[in-house]
Formats: structure tokens, C-alpha cells, sequence
């Protein structure tokens, strides 16, 4: 596979930060689009065996990852999300066989392109919980949110509002 | 690594001859009620032809400017049962293949004159030569690499792949390397250097839809860029949704865009809209292995999977 | 506007101990849409459930949301509510603020603002939310049973049991598949043929089953309830009605071949039943062998038939049966020895298989149970088995365990030793794997008892050595080479898919894993059920098995099948997809990714401008549908849509959720 110009891995500086600094009490909002049957129950385990994590991420359930239609993303990044995550069942494990399969080529693919647009594709995660793995869920929550607070507000700051 | 091409003028003539030949035979048997094909238009300009009697026929050219894709006329052409004629250079073909493999237009109604071709130039470059090497060019064929379309630099399809009659011999097809340096650029880009650029885009574009509608991937009977229920698009011209504008155009025909790049040939605007289009080829022959994206496939890249598919947990992040 | 209730729940301190749920009652009283806010201690209790419906009649709700816990709990609760109050159930939404909020986060302030965000959002998609009807299917109370092995005839039989038609198909001229094959089955030494042929017995004598051996499945079309099956009966060369099945034409046949049923240790005629308790008892005519079918000269069969029942012209006939559910049992191959050159299966005559063994053991083997060595017909006076011969391979077998290999082969060697008092018998293993009842008790008697031999580690080469056989390893326990010399050498070869596994699955539209075995709907949950709705799986066809387990599952897929046909109609989920039509441009790609093969062409006709147009658009069937939504996302127009998850109710919730409240609550 050949590397991308546009992969993140290499250190970078975070995105220029919009002119009105955030305020010190300023928090992200992460919108998380999460499959029903693996990641929407994964979710609730974490929340069964208490694991607390940060208050950032707003759930939409959907029925499979399949179902995440790449606009939806764009546009909570146009609503003014600062982050967005989409999970799934497992490769191998999805509820409806192959719905993550499609989801996983989709996104890697607009992963790579938000990048390309100028939207830091750190912003924007996907990822495989199970509905036992609480303890996934919640670290995921942990990471995701430290890290959009290090790079500031999203994309909408830098787009303007919507009309 | 890119491909030269090149004019045969003499070559396009006699293409020209039997296609014309070939259109008046169908349609005076009754074979096709319509053949499209190019004729001249103002200034020297090749533009569609629709052409409907014997004597229409007379009118067709085929000629260094006839670069305009006919395929999406057909669906004009939907309603009804009599069959079509339509000429085709090899990314004409590519266009109609579009269609076809997009289930837009029935194969059964088509009668596909197939011309092998080996180069056509960018009639807005032409335009801008001075008179006397302009009719030079046309007339001898030397023209310099600049002046041809930006596909015909990594054509590989020089020989129709659609067709029910070929005008002319097919031309020796050499493998090509395919490369995109458009998005190469800006991949080289910071992200606010990129994120800039389309945003100077998002703010020229005046959404008048000449992108949309030249697109041969872009056929569906009601475009979600009208609907209003779901409001996919905010009929006002701000940033962000002149950014989903471009975003739904260019992430829908992902997997299906031919690399013509008629879409950025008809801006008015002239803005570089294959940038767009460029990353997603680039990317998906990357990531799934598609050695030309740009042909059209019996299912689409998105319309398939690779239980080894490159996965987001493993370091894509 | 949609009129909307919202019903925010304590769950006693469980919420309410963080989030402070009356500060989001009165934000969420002025959302749009929303006309009635309550509290409720406990919203699922009796009173809790007596309110909603209460406050749906008094104040004419039109849309219900429940702010309470995962909607994974009590979501079908609160349908149910509703439903008793005469509303629609789908007109809830559920908002959780337990699990996802209450429960994980601490700070009360943060809290509270998020559960009001959760609640924002369960507002926006109930007022987008539709009345949905589940749809209704018939079924056909008649299943079918792919293969006729042991799993195949205990699902036939418990499902005819329970008083429903079953089609029993095999591929072979007689049920009784692999387990008609062995000679003795472990751990309890029971005789595989004395446990088996009453079951094949009963399978053809059993008023509900309907018999087709020597017959294969060509199509399937339709779906749970309603398949349509296309099945291909194989000419025998027999008229099956009036053949008495006395074997005097088998007795009499001139010509003489391998028997794939004595997998090649002994012979059969070009006439022949596999064995001697086939059933049905009617020979079949092998066309490729036959002396007739060959020259077109001989017919001694016929001749001497009494019941003139030979028909050399008999041509195979196709039928179609319609079926309300299919079970698949078509069992496994084995891996293909040769692919080990180093142990000389195919080149040295007394390196046999383990299912050879099994015949060489059988008293209705080519041997009549003597174990004779095939090159010289003597009794071996040593004898090598070998485990996992493809098995745990990744080099050149597969990656996985066969499960049944060491339990058979301890049973072999264990059946030597009591056969040739003075004979010995090693074992070469990389592990012994005994999980099941009784079976380690039966190794450990194998080793104590018996005294065969076990020596940990895989040969790395088998040759010939005058009449001996010289089997090289390393016995890893000691770390240091062996070479131990036999009479004869058993490989125990993995068991693998049927070669024609994918193309079964295929036509039936199940998935299948890397290697072929077909894929259960659930690992763990759903063993038994495949992806697609009304096809079950039982034995080996799904993964390696031994007996028992085979056994279970079979009993397993029949209890689904029973508990499917005691019901007269099926109910389907109403949260399908389904297409616009006056939208769908009919380019179907919808169609390749649906995972249930629910999506086709269907051709529309309609009046445009005074001339009848037919196009094609993309039709759902409700029947296979699952309610995924990736169709949805292949659909550039949005024809396609998933109810209940309408694009339209997913960007509501997006767009409301990030809509600029919070600083001017209500006001915008």
C-alpha cells in the first residue's frame, strides 16, 4: 500500500487555531454514529460497569456501520461537531454479516479525503467495539476527547455557519 | 508513466467519412431514429449533433475538437423503444459504459459506431491560439502535448469499449502507468494550505450545475442536490454548503468516475474541479488494489469488499 | 408539528443521582414539537407505564419519548405501552440518559447538559418517526434437509416427528453419509452401523418424510417461509418402484471397480448399492463403469432381473418443491493426503487413511473386519498412527483443529491392540485434545489398559524400508529424534469443507468462512441459524464435528425449524428498507451490497406525457430484508431508505443536537 502524502501519522502542528480562541471552559462535542448491536451495546456496557468517561460524545444509534451515510459526517462537521465517530462490530462479526465490511472501505476512504479537504482527519475516527468491550468504549471516549481538545474547535469555525 | 498524444489527421478524416457513411445507412434503414454524433458549430467549435434523417447524417464531423461526450443524451432519449445510434472515441466509450453499467439506458436500444482514436485537443486551448497556427494545427495535426485534453496524457483506452462497428482500424494499446499528480500536489500541501485552496474554490463556484450535468456518473432521475426532503443542500451559496455540494458530487461518483474530466472543461468558472475526483481515483486504486479506476466495472469498488481490506485500527490512524 | 410527549425517568437515584432531571424537563418542555413533559420515579413500573398511557389520551400525543435507560432493555416495554394506548408503537423514540449518561459521567452540571442533549436529539427523530406495520408472511410447513448423513436424518426425524412434511435430498444412493462408514464410535464402542440403520430405517419408513437420494439441489429462490426449490434426481438405471431390491444384478454384474464407499480398500460392481444396509435398498447403475452404458453390449442385469426394473434409458428428472425452511447438513471431505509427499500416502501401499482404517476394522469391510495390511494382505504386527495430517497446519493444511481426529485415533489404536493381542501401536500426536464426556477417561484406559503408545511430535518423514515402514520424528517431550519401524501407517486427515461447499453456499445465499465451512448467524448465540432467515445449519458442514455434536446440532436446527412452523404466519420487522420509486433511477447498486440478496430489478410501467414508459427500479423483499441500511448509503438519490432510520430522522439528529441552543434555550 502505498503511503499517502496525506497520512497523519507524521508530526504535525495542529491546525492553526480559529481567530476567537476557545475559552478555558470550552469542551468538544463529538458526535458518535454507533451500530446497535455491537458499539450502541458496547456503550452500554461501559455504562452497566460504571467506567466513567468524558461527557463529549453524543450516541446516534443506526442499525449497522453500514448505514452511516459519509454525508451525515460532513455535515455534523458542518453543524459544528468537533470530532465524529463512527463504530462497528468487529470485521468478521457484524450483525448483518458484511454491513462493516462496505462501512470500513467507505470510510477509509473518506478518512483519507476529509484529510485532503483540509479537515484534520484526526477528528474523525472509526473503530471495531463489541458489545462486551465497555472497557474499549470508554478508553476510545478518553483518547478521542483529549485529543480534539488539543486541536481545538472543529471545522466550522474555520467554514462559517451554515444558513 | 504518461502517454504522448497525437494528432493523425488523415486517420480522423477517413473515421469521419465512414462514420458519416455508416449513420446514413442506419438511419436510412430505418435501423436507429436518431444518430448522435458532433457537427460544427460557431466558430469552428464541434458540438452535438443529433441527427435524424439520411441527409442529417451529412452534417456529422469527426474532427481534433470534437471532445464532448454524447452518452449522457441518451437519457433524453429514455422514453420510447427505437433504437439510437451514437459514435464514440475510446473515453466516449468510457462515458457510455457509465451509463450502461449505471443500468441508465439499455444496451438492446444502442447501435454503437466505435472510432479508435489517438488524441483530442482541449477546444478552450485551441481558442486560444492565434488564427494562423490554429488553422495550422487542424489542418497538418501538430500539435504540441499541451494542447490535448488532460485525459488523453494517460489514456489507455485509445480503442472503444463499447461498440457495434469500429470506423477505422483500432490503434496499437500500449500499458500506461497511471498517476495523479493532481492530487499529488496538494497531498503535498499542508492541511491549511489544502484546506484554503478548496475553500477559495467553495467561494468562486456559483453552483450553476454545469459540473453535475456533463457528468456521465451523475444520471439519477431526481439529483439529491434538488431534493428538498431531505434537504441534503441548502439552496444558500455559503462556505459550507458549496463544500457539500462538491463533497456529495465528488464522494457519489467515488468508485464510478471515469476521469474524463468534462466536468472541469465546462466550468464557467474555471476552477480545478478535478482536483476533487483526482484524490478519490488516486485513493481507491491505493487502498483496494483497483489498477484503473477509471474503467467502469462490473460492481463497483464500493460495491465490494476485501475481508483484507486496510482497516483503521491498524495504524491508519 | 407532531405533538410530543417526553417522559424523563429517575430509574430512582440510578439518573437522578447525576443528572438533575428536572432542569432537563423544563429545557426540554420548550423544544419544539414537545407539548407534555413528566418525571416518573420509575417510567417502566405499572404506574409509570399507566402514565404515559394516561398523558397520551389527555393530551393527544402524537409522539412518545422515553428518557430513561438503553433502549436495548426497555425498548420493546414501551412499545408495548404505547400500543395498549392505542398509538402506533413505532412512534417512540427512546432517549438514553442511563447508560450513556447518568452512569459513566460524575459531574452533575455535565451531566445534566448531555442527558438534555440526548433527549434534544430523541425529540428531533420522534417527530420524524412514521407509523410502521410489521408485514406479514405465510409459511410452508414443509422443510427440506440437504444430506442424508447422521445430522441430515436426525433433523428429518425430529422435525416429521413434530408432525411437519420434510424432503430428505442426498447427493449418494443411500443415506447413512460418513457415520454408515465407521466401524465403532468412541468413547463408548458402541457399533456405528447398530446405532445408525434403525435411524436410516426410520427416515424411509416415516409417513412425513418424503426420500430423494442420488439427488442434488440446483436452485433456491424466495425466502424464509417460502423457498422454492429446485431439486435434480439423478437417473439410477432402476426403477425404484419395482425393484425388490434383491442384489442378484449385483451378484451377476461382469465388471468390477474401486468402492468410494470402501474408499478404495475394496471393490463394487458397475451395479451396485454402497452396502449391504443401504437404504433405499435399490441399486444404481454407475453409467461411466457400466459394460452396456460403455460398449452397448452386455445387459446382464437386465436379463436377469426378475422384476424387470433395469431402465438403461431412465433420464434425470427436475422438480420443484416449495418449502417453508432448509436444513443444511451436507457434511465435510477430507483433506487430501497426498499433499504431504513426505509420508508417502498414494506411494507406499500401506500408508492408509483413517476412514480405510475404519473399513479394514469393519466387520462388513472388505476384510470382515480382519486387519490385513492392502500390499500383502498380512496382519500388521506394528502399527503407526499419525494425527493432525492437514489439521493445525498453516503450511500446508489449515490453520484450525479437527476435533475428532485424536478421539478416532485413540479409538484405533485401541481397537488394534484388542484385535492383535501382541501388536503395537504408537501414536504420533501434538496434542491430545479430549473435550468431551467420557473421552478422557478413554485415552487415559487407551494408554493404561491397552498400551498403546504415545509419542509427542509430528513425523517429518515416512519411507519404506524393506516390508517395514520407517516413521521419523522428533518426540518432543524428550527433544530428541525417534524412528520407529511398522507394519502399516494410519494418517488421520483434517476434515475439510465438501469440495463443492462455496457453490452450495452460493446458491443458497449463505456466507461461508475462509475455508469453506458455512457461517453460523452467531458464533456463540446463534449456532445453529445462518444469515439468512429459514436456513439452518447442523454438522460438519459448518465446522469439524464429531458425532455428539453433530447430533446436537441437528436436534438444534430441527427445534428452530419446529418452533418456526408453529406459528401460521411470520411477522416481519417493519423497520425494512424500501425504495421510492418515483425516485429510483434503477441503476441497482443497492443490489450488491445487501448481505440477504434481498434486492432486485423490478420493471415499473407508467404514463409519461401521453406514452406508457417501462423502466426497472430496485424492489426490497421484506421477507429477506434485515433492516442494515447499507443499500442506503449505495443509493445516490436517496430512493432507498431505511425506516426507522430514515436519512431524514439521522441529520435531524445530527443537525438538532449541534443547533445553537444551549446559550438561549428554546429560543430559536
Amino acid at each position: 500500500m502505498a503511503e499517502s502524502a496525506s497520512r497523519p501519522e507524521e508530526a504535525r502542528p495542529a491546525e492553526t487555531r480559529p481567530a476567537e480562541e476557545p475559552g478555558a471552559g470550552w469542551e468538544p462535542v463529538i458526535v458518535g454514529f454507533l451500530c446497535n448491536w455491537c458499539s450502541y451495546a458496547g456503550a452500554d456496557s461501559a455504562g452497566t460497569a460504571r467506567m466513567a468517561h468524558p461527557p463529549n460524545v453524543r450516541i446516534i444509534r443506526v442499525p449497522c456501520s453500514g448505514r452511516v451515510n459519509p454525508r451525515f459526517i460532513l455535515r455534523a462537521f458542518q453543524r459544528g461537531a468537533d470530532g465524529v465517530l463512527v463504530s462497528g462490530c468487529h470485521p468478521g462479526d457484524c450483525h448483518y454479516s458484511t454491513g462493516n465490511y462496505y462501512a470500513r472501505r467507505r470510510l477509509v476512504l473518506l478518512k483519507r479525503y476529509l484529510e485532503y479537504l483540509g479537515i484534520d482527519s484526526r477528528r474523525f475516527r472509526t473503530h471495531w467495539v463489541s458489545a462486551s468491550e465497555g472497557q474499549k468504549f470508554a478508553e476510545i471516549v478518553r483518547e478521542m476527547t483529549a485529543e480534539i481538545k488539543a486541536l481545538g474547535p472543529g471545522p466550522k469555525a474555520k467554514l462559517g455557519d451554515l444558513v | 508513466m504518461p502517454r504522448k498524444p497525437m494528432l493523425d489527421i488523415e486517420r480522423m478524416r477517413s473515421a469521419e467519412e465512414a462514420l458519416r457513411r455508416e449513420a446514413r445507412r442506419l438511419l436510412a434503414d430505418g435501423v436507429v431514429s436518431v444518430f448522435l454524433g458532433h457537427e460544427e458549430g460557431w466558430d469552428g467549435l464541434a458540438v452535438p449533433s443529433f441527427a435524424a434523417s439520411p441527409e442529417d447524417a451529412e452534417r456529422l464531423v469527426w474532427n481534433p475538437l470534437c471532445a464532448s461526450h454524447l452518452a449522457k443524451y441518451l437519457l433524453d432519449r429514455l422514453a420510447g423503444d427505437e433504437k439510437v445510434g451514437i459514435a464514440v472515441n475510446g473515453c466516449g466509450s468510457l462515458a457510455l459504459d457509465r451509463i450502461l453499467k449505471d443500468r441508465r439506458f439499455p444496451r438492446e436500444r444502442l447501435y454503437v459506431v466505435g472510432i479508435p482514436c489517438t488524441g483530442i485537443l482541449d477546444p478552450a486551448r485551441v481558442a486560444d491560439l492565434p488564427p494562423e497556427r490554429r488553422r495550422e494545427v487542424l489542418e497538418t495535426g501538430r500539435a504540441e502535448a499541451e494542447l490535448f485534453l488532460d485525459r488523453c496524457s494517460w489514456c489507455d483506452v485509445p480503442n472503444p469499449v463499447v461498440s457495434d462497428i469500429l470506423v477505422g482500424e483500432p490503434v496499437a494499446e500500449e500499458p500506461v502507468v497511471h498517476e495523479y499528480p493532481r492530487a499529488a500536489r496538494l497531498e503535498a500541501m499542508s492541511l491549511e494550505q489544502r484546506f484554503e485552496h478548496f475553500k477559495d474554490l467553495y467561494e468562486r463556484c456559483i453552483r450553476c450545475f454545469a459540473c453535475r450535468n456533463v457528468c456521465p456518473a451523475c444520471s439519477c432521475r431526481e439529483c439529491c442536490l434538488d431534493q428538498w426532503e431531505p434537504l441534503w443542500l441548502g439552496r444558500a451559496t455559503s462556505v459550507p454548503e458549496q463544500q457539500m455540494f462538491h463533497f456529495i458530487r465528488a464522494f457519489d461518483v467515488a468508485g464510478r468516475c471515469i476521469r474524463c474530466g468534462e466536468c472541469e472543461r465546462v466550468c464557467p468558472m474555471g476552477l480545478p474541479l478535478m482536483d476533487f475526483n483526482d484524490k478519490l481515483l488516486k485513493d481507491i486504486a491505493e487502498l483496494f488494489g483497483v489498477e484503473r479506476p477509471h474503467v467502469p466495472a462490473d460492481v463497483e469498488p464500493l460495491g465490494r469488499f476485501d475481508p483484507q481490506d486496510p482497516d483503521f485500527e491498524e495504524g491508519a490512524e | 408539528m407532531k405533538r410530543v410527549g417526553v417522559f424523563l425517568c429517575w430509574c430512582g437515584s440510578n439518573i437522578a443521582g447525576t443528572v438533575d432531571v428536572s432542569r432537563v424537563a423544563e429545557k426540554v418542555r420548550l423544544l419544539p414539537g414537545v407539548v407534555y413533559v413528566e418525571e416518573n420515579k420509575y417510567t417502566c413500573s405499572e404506574p409509570g407505564q399507566a402514565s404515559i398511557m394516561k398523558a397520551i389520551k389527555e393530551h393527544d400525543l402524537e409522539r412518545v419519548v422515553v428518557a430513561s435507560c438503553s433502549p436495548r432493555l426497555h425498548e420493546p416495554t414501551f412499545r408495548r405501552t404505547l400500543e395498549a394506548a392505542g398509538m402506533n408503537p413505532y412512534h417512540l423514540e427512546m432517549a438514553n440518559i442511563r447508560e450513556h449518561c447518568s452512569w459513566v459521567h460524575t459531574d452533575r452540571e455535565e451531566a445534566t447538559a448531555k442527558a438534555f442533549d440526548i433527549v434534544r436529539m430523541a425529540v428531533a427523530k420522534a417527530l420524524r418517526n412514521e407509523a410502521l406495520q410489521p408485514g406479514r408472511i405465510s409459511i410452508e410447513k414443509k422443510a427440506l434437509v440437504l444430506g442424508g448423513g447422521i445430522a441430515g436424518i436426525q433433523a428429518a426425524l425430529d422435525i416429521a416427528d413434530a408432525g411437519h412434511q420434510v424432503i430428505l435430498v442426498e447427493r449418494e444412493p443411500t443415506i447413512g453419509g460418513r457415520m454408515a462408514q465407521f466401524d465403532k464410535t468412541f468413547p463408548t464402542l458402541d457399533c456405528s452401523s447398530c446405532i445408525l440403520t434403525p435411524k436410516m430405517v426410520d427416515c424411509a419408513k416415516h409417513p412425513n418424510i418424503t426420500l430423494y437420494t442420488y439427488s442434488e439441489l440446483e436452485k433456491v429462490e424466495g425466502y424464509i417461509g417460502n423457498f422454492n426449490v429446485t431439486i435434480r434426481k439423478k437417473a439410477r438405471g432402476v426403477d425404484e418402484a419395482l425393484c425388490t431390491g434383491c442384489g442378484l444384478c449385483q451378484t451377476k454384474c461382469p465388471v468390477k471397480v474401486d468402492s468410494e464407499f470402501d474408499v478404495g480398500v475394496g471393490k463394487r460392481k458397475a451395479i451396485y448399492t454402497p452396502f449391504p444396509q443401504a437404504v433405499p435398498n435399490k441399486p444404481v447403475i454407475d453409467k461411466e463403469n457400466c459394460r452396456y452404458h460403455k460398449t452397448g453390449k452386455c445387459r446382464i442385469c437386465e436379463r436377469v432381473c426378475e422384476a424387470k426394473a433395469i431402465r438403461f434409458d431412465q433420464e434425470d428428472t427436475i422438480f420443484e418443491e416449495k418449502v417453508g425452511a432448509i436444513v443444511v447438513a451436507t457434511g465435510f471431505d477430507l483433506f487430501d493426503l497426498e499433499a504431504y509427499g513426505e509420508y508417502g500416502y498414494g506411494l507406499y501401499p500401506d500408508v492408509i487413511s483413517s476412514l480405510q482404517f475404519e473399513r479394514l476394522i469393519n466387520a462388513s469391510g472388505p476384510t470382515e473386519g480382519k486387519i490385513r495390511r492392502p500390499s500383502d494382505q498380512e496382519v500388521p504386527q506394528s502399527v503407526a498412527f499419525v494425527l493432525c495430517v492437514g489439521s493445525r497446519d498453516d503450511q500446508k493444511g489449515v490453520s484450525y483443529c479437527s476435533r475428532a481426529c485424536c478421539m478416532y485415533s485413540v479409538k484405533h489404536a485401541t481397537q488394534y491392540r484388542e484385535k492383535v493381542k501382541d501388536g503395537r501401536a504408537f501414536v504420533f500426536y501434538m496434542d491430545i485434545r479430549t473435550p468431551g464426556k467420557a473421552y478422557e477417561e478413554f485415552y487415559r484406559r487407551s494408554s493404561v489398559d491397552y498400551g498403546v503408545e504415545y509419542i509427542r511430535g509430528r513425523p517429518s518423514k515416512i519411507y519404506q524400508k524393506g516390508k517395514k515402514l520407517v516413521v521419523r520424528a522428533e518426540d518432543t517431550l524428550l527433544g530428541r529424534p525417534v524412528e520407529v519401524e511398522v507394519d502399516m501407517v494410519v494418517l488421520a486427515p483434517a476434515m475439510v469443507p465438501k469440495h463443492d461447499a462455496a457453490r452450495m453456499a452460493q446458491t443458497l445465499g449463505v456466507s461461508y468462512d475462509g475455508y469453506g465451512f458455512l457461517n453460523e448467524a452467531h458464533p456463540k448465540l446463534r449456532p445453529v441459524e445462518t444469515n439468512t432467515a429459514g436456513i439452518y445449519l447442523a454438522g460438519a458442514c459448518q465446522g469439524p464435528k464429531d458425532i455428539p455434536d453433530t447430533v446436537a446440532q441437528a436436534s438444534a436446527a430441527g427445534a428452530k425449524v419446529v418452533a418456526l412452523f408453529s406459528q401460521d404466519e411470520l411477522t416481519t420487522e417493519p423497520m425494512v428498507a424500501r425504495v421510492d420509486e418515483a425516485l429510483c433511477s434503477g441503476c441497482l447498486w443497492c443490489k450488491p451490497v445487501c448481505p440477504y440478496k434481498a434486492i432486485e430489478a423490478k420493471t415499473v410501467t407508467e404514463r409519461v406525457a401521453g406514452r406508457t414508459v417501462t423502466r426497472e427500479v430496485a424492489s426490497v423483499n421484506v421477507g429477506l430484508c434485515q433492516g442494515c441500511g447499507a443499500c442506503t448509503v449505495a443509493c445516490r438519490d436517496g430512493a432507498m431508505n431505511l425506516a426507522g432510520y430514515t436519512n431524514d430522522q439521522v441529520l435531524a439528529e445530527v443537525d438538532d443536537l449541534l443547533a445553537d441552543l444551549r446559550p438561549a434555550c428554546g429560543q430559536r
